[in-house]
């Protein structure tokens, strides 16, 4: 209950502002302050008053008491009126006036009509006392009853009453008066508590907005600063803060612009791997970022002499510079630039410099007073070239700013090297596409040579000793020599036969003579036969001769595919189409068999070894080759190449 | 009864040699001459007449090779009969040879034991083929009548599509990314297309394909 009463009061309070919390203070102090001087004030006159009136109703009492002496004592009642009536009349606080015998029953009063009950009940003063004094509340108000004995209260008792109405009438126009000051007051205070409030509360309201501005980012605000007070020193310490945030702000800025550049410059790097273009592109980011007007990339020649000889320098890439000869001017030094040199040592740090003295001598320069900053090219810290840039003013270059340039250098360097690396790279492909050719070509010429040479030479021979031993045999009586011959003969019919396989797996020459169908036709009967696995052929549209090569691939190629479904795939069917379609030829083999996963390269098994093959050979002839395959569901090789010129022997 | 008059056509002299030796020795048979080039055995055959020339395919360094000279001879009036005797044995150059106008066709590991009768059946004016080549040609005939086998069972759309795409070569891969199916289901439409026809493979699906005009429109 108590803590949600605090809370509330918290809400109320925390959502009034400063100044009218001050001013609230003041005025609030300022009232209690003159209320209670006021309460004071009055309550110090109201006893002086009362006091005043009792003594002044004593004194009456008194002398009526005496003056009425004789008068009671004679019973003259109507003088005793009279001397009432007088004292009465004599002053205005004086409400009554009245004598009662020793008994306490009225004898003379002045109250005309009938005397008060409540009068009568009062009890008889102590005829000993001087006086007694009793405080009676009326319809009229409090009234101060003063009683004195007459004659020891033999003569019984004259009482005068006093109103202090009069004091009433008295306290109520001092505390108006008591208000009217306190108003002024409140009106001086608040006043003085607005002016407090507001030299407190401005700073603070300017710290307030300065600030927000630099919530917003705007970090060149400036608060003011009016006194060297607190409020004055967070003013202060608010401004040193702002001018860090300010600087940190500025090197985050730039760090931020050093790190885009290199991103460009990478970027504009990777995207090509064309040396000039990139180069160029590189050279744009660079005079986007640095303050150069103009610049120019040299590239070390390949060829370059030795360190003290003369280095050979080309210009790949040139902004904002005009003279000088076209792009690509072979410019020789005239002598080992220092800047160059110590770019070209591969031990040395590398280093931005500032003002190479010879650099100008390469491009001249147009204006006086410029600059001309080298910055070396390296990959992996050899160095491949340098970057100039020109800068129309003396510069002075932060060691960020030569960082930077430092990292655009590198990184304009690896770009360089990767260039040249794949360029070298793509070459060496070519030949490598080359010898491989050349070796599957002279493979290919050598079997082709070997299969006729055992066909026409040694089939041949062998085949005229089979026969000569036929006519031999004939020519022998039967027996045991005619026997012997005979044997003689299988032998070297089998020998025949096996020289016929062999050079058929060497090169069929039906390839050669008669073309790719025909071999195919052939060896699928073969494999048939062979391995047990019913291959189905469909062969159309070749039957016109494909260039030498294609038929080569694409009968190897076969050869290959079908050796692995024999060995691997566990088929039971197979199935191999050749299809000449649109200048191309489709040769599709597919078994039903255990298929496989293939395995990343590298992996082991010759049967990756040759599918790698298989690619290589339709690659050669630039054709693609595809491999659908999952463990379980078969295989399937697509093989597809360009069917080249036209039919050799329609 | 006359003799079986021949002209050998071999460039490999020790071969000559042997076959004179073989034939030499049998009654019926006369060798009235011999040629080592496709030119010399047409100018044989044309001046000396024979009944039968035993011609090899292959000789090297001849202008005309055998089976040139096989056209060239059998063009002749009253030609002689050629026989074709050969190292190899490869259908493709028996059709070749036949359609060149040989009479026969044998293989040379084979004239020790079947020359003789294949020069006899061809100077009767019977065909010979080598017993190792008749089966092919009996293999070649059934796969043809194969090929004419009627549909078995009825394809649906989904799989007439799958079918023609199969037999234009599509992989799998291209085939689902073409008809908008998954691989699997491409395979097992294809599974299902096989069954239906009765074929074990993509040969059979392509013939099928072809002999139903269902390649007609390729795009």
């Amino acid at each position: 209950m108590i803590a949600r009463m605090r809370r509330r009061l918290w809400q109320v309070a925390g959502a009034v502002s400063v100044r009218w919390k001050i001013m609230g203070i003041v005025i609030a102090v300022v009232a209690i302050l003159g209320s209670a001087v006021t309460y004071q004030l009055v309550m110090a006159d109201v006893q002086s008053m009362r006091a005043q009136i009792g003594e002044k109703g004593l004194a009456m009492s008194k002398a009526l008491a005496a003056r009425g002496a004789d008068l009671v004592l004679t019973n003259q009642r109507y003088a005793l009126y009279e001397l009432a009536t007088e004292i009465q009349q004599s002053d205005r606080d004086v409400r009554y006036v009245y004598i009662t015998d020793p008994a306490g029953k009225p004898i003379v009063q002045t109250f005309g009509a009938g005397f008060p009950r409540g009068l009568l009940a009062l009890p008889t003063p102590d005829p000993g006392a001087p006086q007694a004094v009793r405080r009676l509340s009326t319809e009229e108000g409090v009234v101060q009853d003063v009683a004195v004995p007459i004659l020891g209260g033999r003569g019984g008792f004259a009482h005068v009453g006093m109103s202090e109405a009069r004091v009433q009438g008295h306290v109520n126009k001092d505390i108006w008066t008591s208000l009217a000051i306190m108003a002024g007051m409140v009106l001086v205070g608040g006043a003085g508590a607005f002016g407090l409030a507001t030299v407190l509360t401005r700073p603070v309201g300017k710290l307030v907005e300065a600030t927000e501005a630099v919530g917003r980012g705007e970090f060149d605000t400036v608060a003011p600063v009016w006194a060297t007070d607190e409020i004055g020193r967070l003013g202060i310490a608010f401004n040193a803060m702002t001018s860090q945030l300010r600087e940190s702000a500025e090197t985050l800025l730039e760090r931020n612009r050093h790190l885009e550049a290199l991103n460009a410059v990478a970027s504009v790097t990777n995207r090509s791997l064309d040396v000039s273009a990139v180069l160029e592109a590189a050279l744009d980011e660079v005079l986007e970022v640095s303050a150069a007007g103009a610049g120019w990339i040299l590239l070390l020649s390949h060829d370059a002499g030795p360190p003290d000889g003369p280095y050979e320098f080309q210009v790949v890439a040139r902004r904002g510079v005009e003279s000088g000869g076209p792009p690509g001017a072979l410019l020789r030094q005239p002598a080992p630039c220092p800047c160059s040199v110590d770019a070209m040592n591969p031990g040395d740090p590398a280093e931005v410099r500032v003002g190479c003295p010879l650099a100008g001598q390469l491009i001249p320069r147009d204006a006086e007073g410029s600059e001309i900053v080298c910055v070396p090219l390296r990959s992996r810290g050899v160095p491949v070239g340098v970057l100039n840039l020109l800068y129309p003013s003396p510069v002075a270059l932060s060691e960020r700013e030569r960082r930077l340039l430092l990292a655009i250098g590198d990184q304009v360097g690896v770009a360089i090297e990767n260039a040249r690396l794949l360029a070298e790279l793509r070459e060496k492909e070519i030949v490598r596409g080359q010898l491989l050719q050349q070796v599957i070509g002279a493979q290919e010429d050598e079997r082709k040579r070997i299969a006729r040479e055992l066909h026409d030479e040694t089939g041949q021979s062998l085949t005229s000793v089979s026969v000569m031993l036929k006519s031999l045999e004939s020519m022998t009586p039967p027996g045991e020599l005619r026997a012997r011959v005979s044997e003689i003969r299988a032998v070297a019919a089998n020998a025949v036969e096996d020289l016929h396989s062999l050079a058929f797996e060497l090169r069929p020459s039906v390839l050669d003579d008669a073309g790719l169908a025909p071999a195919i036709e052939r060896y699928a009967r073969d494999f048939s036969e062979r391995h047990g696995i019913a291959l189905d052929v469909h062969m159309s549209g070749i039957h016109g001769r494909l260039p030498a090569s294609v038929e080569t691939a694409l009968y190897r190629i076969t050869q290959e595919a079908l050796t692995n479904v024999a060995r691997h795939a566990h088929a039971t069917h197979a199935s191999l189409v050749i299809e000449r379609r649109n200048g191309s030829v489709l040769l599709l083999i597919e078994d039903d068999g255990r298929g496989f996963t293939r395995k990343p390269a590298g992996g082991d098994g010759r049967e990756h070894l040759g599918i790698h093959g298989m690619e290589e050979r339709a690659a050669l002839v630039g054709g693609t080759l595809t491999i659908e395959t999952e463990d379980g569901a078969g295989t399937s090789v697509y093989v597809d190449v360009p069917a080249g010129e036209e039919a050799r022997d329609p | 009864m006359s003799k079986i008059r021949i002209v050998l056509a071999d460039d490999h002299a020790v071969l000559r040699a042997g076959l004179k030796l073989l034939l030499g020795s049998e009654p019926d048979i006369e060798i009235s001459g011999e040629a080592a080039s496709g030119e010399e055995a047409l100018a044989r055959a044309a001046e000396l007449r024979p009944d039968v020339v035993v011609m090899d395919l292959r000789m090297s360094d001849a202008q005309l090779d055998g089976l040139e000279a096989t056209r060239a001879i059998s063009a002749l009036p009253d030609a002689p009969r050629v026989l074709v005797l050969s190292m190899y044995d490869d259908p493709a150059f028996m059709d070749q040879a036949l359609a060149a106008g040989a009479a026969g066709y044998a293989r040379k590991r084979d004239a020790d034991t079947e020359l003789l009768s294949a020069i006899r059946a061809v100077a009767r004016g019977e065909a010979y083929l080598a017993p190792a080549l008749t089966t092919v040609m009996l293999r070649r005939i059934a796969a043809q009548e194969a090929g004419e086998r009627p549909a078995a069972g009825e394809l649906s759309a989904r799989e007439l599509e799958v079918l023609r795409h199969l037999a234009l070569g599509y992989n799998h891969r291209q085939i689902a990314e073409t008809l908008g199916l998954s691989v699997k289901t491409v395979e097992t439409y294809k599974a299902r297309v096989m069954e239906k026809l009765g074929v074990h493979g993509r040969a059979g699906l392509v013939r099928y394909a072809l002999a139903h005009g269902l390649l007609t429109d390729e795009s």
